[in-house]
């Protein structure tokens, strides 16, 4: 959808309304540095941007931008605004607040803020950008090209599935629980098979509960067993149980479990290290990031407090958990390694503090194991719990182990009886063990299956991905070569290419082959004139992909870096490839400027020129004229050897582009001489042709232009006079260089036909010997020189 | 080039084949996900754990343990 108009007030840099009016064609737009060219694409990008400038943004700027977005100047009732007019008579209307909250109403048809910003407005701080960014955000940036949006997001929301099954079915809680049910079955039937341990605990209850012959599950079975064992030992005698206690103490295998706390602590203080250097680099990524943000959905971000996109902060947060995950992880592994620990000191405290025996622990608490009675009483196991150090580890090492030793040493002359008992126990718990790893088991195979598909589906929609993207960026890849091709025929870098890198999934590269040599980033060898130029190509080629929707495209300066013989390039490039869209082209290059007004055709091309800016209660002013001459008069009050000097140079562009539209030929010069031409050598020349050559329609037939030649005359006699002056010897003054900028302007205006008010420049003779203005009034002849 | 939905759901059924363990209604349930909200826009937190939730219900085993045991007498 093309644009009518963009109408300003008290926005930016404007005062009272001021409207770029292109009447949906397309336009350039020249004003030199500062004169307000820019505020009409910040109205756009606002809208695109949900009301947020990308160069606004700034801690000073205010939470809306207000400071910046508002005039300074702007008197208290009125409020800012801006109205932006599509061809289809529809109208967009932004007010924004004192406080810089906007609101919008009308074209909601056009939903100009669906447009993406990337792909509408090129400016010049920006015409790099997508070189320099990560291969991710190159991606990312293409992505809504690619078409392959939905994918991404199914996918995206696949691997946060996968993750939340994960977390929900507690799945690394499940897999540790499995790893020790298994250990534990493992410590009592060693390498038997499933089948000797279920028949080893079928014979156990057999042996101990024969009454009971009733199916059961396994679990129950156990249970059963557990209980009628229980009973058994109660009606043990007192030496007995004093036996079975201590043996019970013996099986307590303290060592192992010191040691594989003792392996987590190390394999935790060796995650934490790089942890921190990775969070101090992250820290350093995401102050470098918040300082890039455009988007007006922000969060405060709260390891720094700074405002940061709601997109961005989600991905940063889960970049951070993935990070994570490793030491999460093995964090879990200690603290569940600590707590068996602790449940086994818990056990042998215990144990050791039973009534059955006494006899034997006060024969020790008064002789050699008295310090290690003393520890065990005193010992806080939930502060254990807590921090489980080094030197807590082997306080427990030297005061709990000799007391497991002696108790297994009181052991060894257990009755056959306890002893048989014991290990029916222990079988029973390794059954157990077994049979709820069993149950475990099937969860965890189920679970793991789930997250597994979940991340093949995954897998097969990215692979699809990179499958579709590699053709949209080969078709990009071409449009890119096609355009670089003609802003840059026959320069040694060629094959300029986007790829997808094959290591890694969410990428996008750029490489090229510099005079032959394959380069794998435009920026090893680049200038960057030539950065920008490519930056160029990259934008139209994206922008071109959406040629359907028809959307106007902005280049703001975008061809500061670019040297004259590249910069005349770009008219042939927006000829060839967007001659049907509307491109909103501005610049303060008054050369560039002069040389698309001769090239362009005005048939679907407008020129306006902005006065330079006076003071924010003045705010943004068109020129009456296109051709410039109001940056001279600026000059006037103060700097009249300025203005003089400004008024020579806009009639050295103006008149070489007029002599070479009306084919005006120079006698040639020696060496440089011949491309050094100015103003005074193309007017000389014009006004000893133009007396043959320009005729304007008389009464009865064309009759020389008299006027034309005389205006020509004076403007030259001047700049002879007072423009050498200006720009040599700076003795110029006010009235001489204002009468010089009216000269010049005068002399200027001869070229245009004063009934069609259009240039002489329309080539309307087969035989190609002249030119003539729309309606034929005015012509030159070049047969006639 | 979005590719359509039904793809999506093929490229399901084409997974599960190599994961037996997922039973039809996880099967099915994903592809109805997929060709919906999945695809449409990013899910919230809360969305992903009701739906973790239901798929791992679906998974649940309506059968005893195999590891039953039937007394030999």
């Amino acid at each position: 959808m093309r644009i009518e108009s963009i109408a300003l007030a008290w926005f930016r840099g404007a005062a009272d309304s001021v409207a770029l009016d292109a009447g949906s064609k397309s336009i350039v737009v020249y004003g030199e540095n500062g004169a307000g060219k820019s505020c009409f694409v910040d109205a756009v990008e606002h809208v695109l941007n949900g009301g947020r400038i990308g160069h606004l943004a700034h801690e000073y700027s205010g939470k809306h931008q207000e400071k910046a977005i508002i005039n300074t100047h702007s008197p208290k009732e009125k409020s800012a605004e801006f109205r932006i007019k599509f061809k289809d008579d529809s109208e967009l209307r932004v007010e924004i607040q004192r406080n810089g909250t906007s609101m919008s109403s009308g074209a909601e048809t056009i939903a100009m803020n669906t447009w993406d910003y990337q792909r509408t407005v090129l400016r010049q701080d920006e015409i790099a950008d997508f070189i320099r960014q990560t291969k991710g955000n190159k991606y990312s940036a293409l992505l809504p090209l690619l078409g392959l949006d939905q994918m991404e997001v199914a996918a995206e929301n696949l691997r946060q599935l996968a993750k939340t099954v994960e977390q929900e079915a507690k799945l690394t809680e499940i897999k540790f629980k499995l790893g020790e049910l298994r250990t534990e079955h493992t410590s009592v039937f060693g390498a038997a098979t499933d089948g000797q341990v279920v028949e080893k605990i079928e014979n156990l209850h057999k042996m101990y509960c024969a009454n009971k012959t009733a199916t059961m599950d396994p679990l129950a079975r156990c249970k059963e067993l557990e209980a009628e064992l229980t009973i058994r030992i109660a009606g043990f005698s007192a030496d007995q149980k004093r036996h079975l206690t201590l043996l019970a103490v013996a099986d307590l295998d303290l060592k192992g479990h010191v040691g594989a706390v003792r392996t987590a602590n190390g394999n935790l203080a060796g995650a934490v290290e790089p942890l921190i250097a990775e969070k101090l680099e992250v820290l350093e990524t995401a102050g470098r990031f918040v300082g890039m943000l455009k988007d007006e959905k922000t969060v405060k971000c709260p390891a720094c407090g700074q405002s940061i996109a709601v997109e961005a902060f989600r991905a940063h947060v889960e970049a951070e958990k993935e990070r994570l995950k490793t030491i999460i992880e093995t964090f879990n592994i200690r603290k569940t390694a600590i707590g068996t620990l602790c449940d086994t000191v818990k056990s042998l405290r215990s144990n050791l503090g039973k009534p059955d025996v006494k006899s034997w622990r006060d024969g020790l608490v008064k002789g050699v194991f008295a310090d290690n009675f003393t520890y065990l009483e005193g010992l806080n196991i939930e502060a254990l719990r807590i921090s489980c150090s080094e030197d807590e580890l082997k306080r427990v090492e030297n005061n709990l182990l000799p007391l497991r030793e002696g108790a297994t040493l009181a052991a060894e002359n257990a009755p056959p009886d306890v002893q048989q008992l014991t290990t029916d126990k222990r079988s029973l718990e390794g059954g157990r063990a077994f049979f709820e790893a069993t149950a475990l088991a099937g969860s965890e195979e189920r679970t793991s299956s789930l997250v597994s598909f979940l991340g093949s589906v995954e897998q097969g929609i990215r692979d699809e991905i990179r499958l579709q993207s590699k053709k949209v960026i080969g078709d990009i890849s071409s449009d890119i070569q096609r355009m670089w091709g003609i802003l840059h025929p026959g320069d040694g870098i060629e094959d300029v290419r986007l790829s997808a890198p094959e290591s890694a999934d969410k990428a996008i590269d750029i490489g090229l082959k510099f005079y032959g040599v394959e380069q794998d980033s435009p920026r090893l060898t680049l200038s960057e004139g030539y950065r920008n130029s490519l930056g160029l190509c990259i934008f139209l080629a994206m922008a071109k992909r959406e040629a359907e929707k028809d959307r106007p495209l902005f280049l703001d300066d975008v061809v500061v870096s670019f040297d004259r013989n590249h910069r005349g390039m770009i008219v042939e490039l927006l000829d060839k490839e967007f001659s049907g869209r509307q491109v909103l082209i501005l610049t303060h290059d008054r050369e560039w400027y002069t040389e698309l007004r001769q090239q362009l055709d005005s048939g679907s091309w407008m020129f306006k020129a902005l006065m330079p800016y006076e003071k924010p209660e003045i705010g943004i002013r068109w020129s009456a004229k296109t051709s410039g001459f109001d940056d001279a008069r600026a000059q006037l009050k103060d700097s009249p050897d300025s203005a003089g000097n400004t008024a020579r140079k806009i009639m050295d562009i103006e008149l070489a582009t007029r002599a070479e539209r009306l084919n005006v030929r120079l006698p040639y010069l020696h060496r440089e001489k011949n491309d050094h031409r100015v103003a005074h050598d193309f007017l000389s020349q014009m006004i000893s042709d133009g007396e043959k050559c320009l005729q304007k329609k008389g009464a009865t037939a064309y009759e020389p232009y008299a006027e034309a030649i005389v205006a020509f005359r004076d403007a030259d006699k001047l700049l002879v006079s007072w423009g050498n002056k200006s720009s040599h010897s700076f003795d110029v003054v006010r009235n001489e260089a204002n009468k010089l900028i009216s000269a010049c302007e005068n002399a200027l205006e001869f070229f245009d036909c004063p009934n069609c008010k259009k240039p002489v420049y329309k080539l309307n003779d087969a035989s190609a010997e002249l030119v003539q203005c729309q309606c034929s009034n005015l012509r030159w002849r070049y047969g006639k020189t | 080039m979005v590719k359509d939905k039904d793809w999506v759901a093929e490229r399901v059924n084409e997974s599960r084949k190599a994961h037996p363990a997922v039973t039809d209604s996880s099967a099915t349930r994903i592809v109805e996900l997929v060709k919906g909200k999945v695809m449409d826009r990013q899910l919230t937190t809360t969305e992903l754990q009701e739906i973790a939730k239901t798929l791992l219900a679906d998974i649940e085993p309506t059968a005893s343990p195999k590891t039953d045991m039937t007394d030999a007498d």
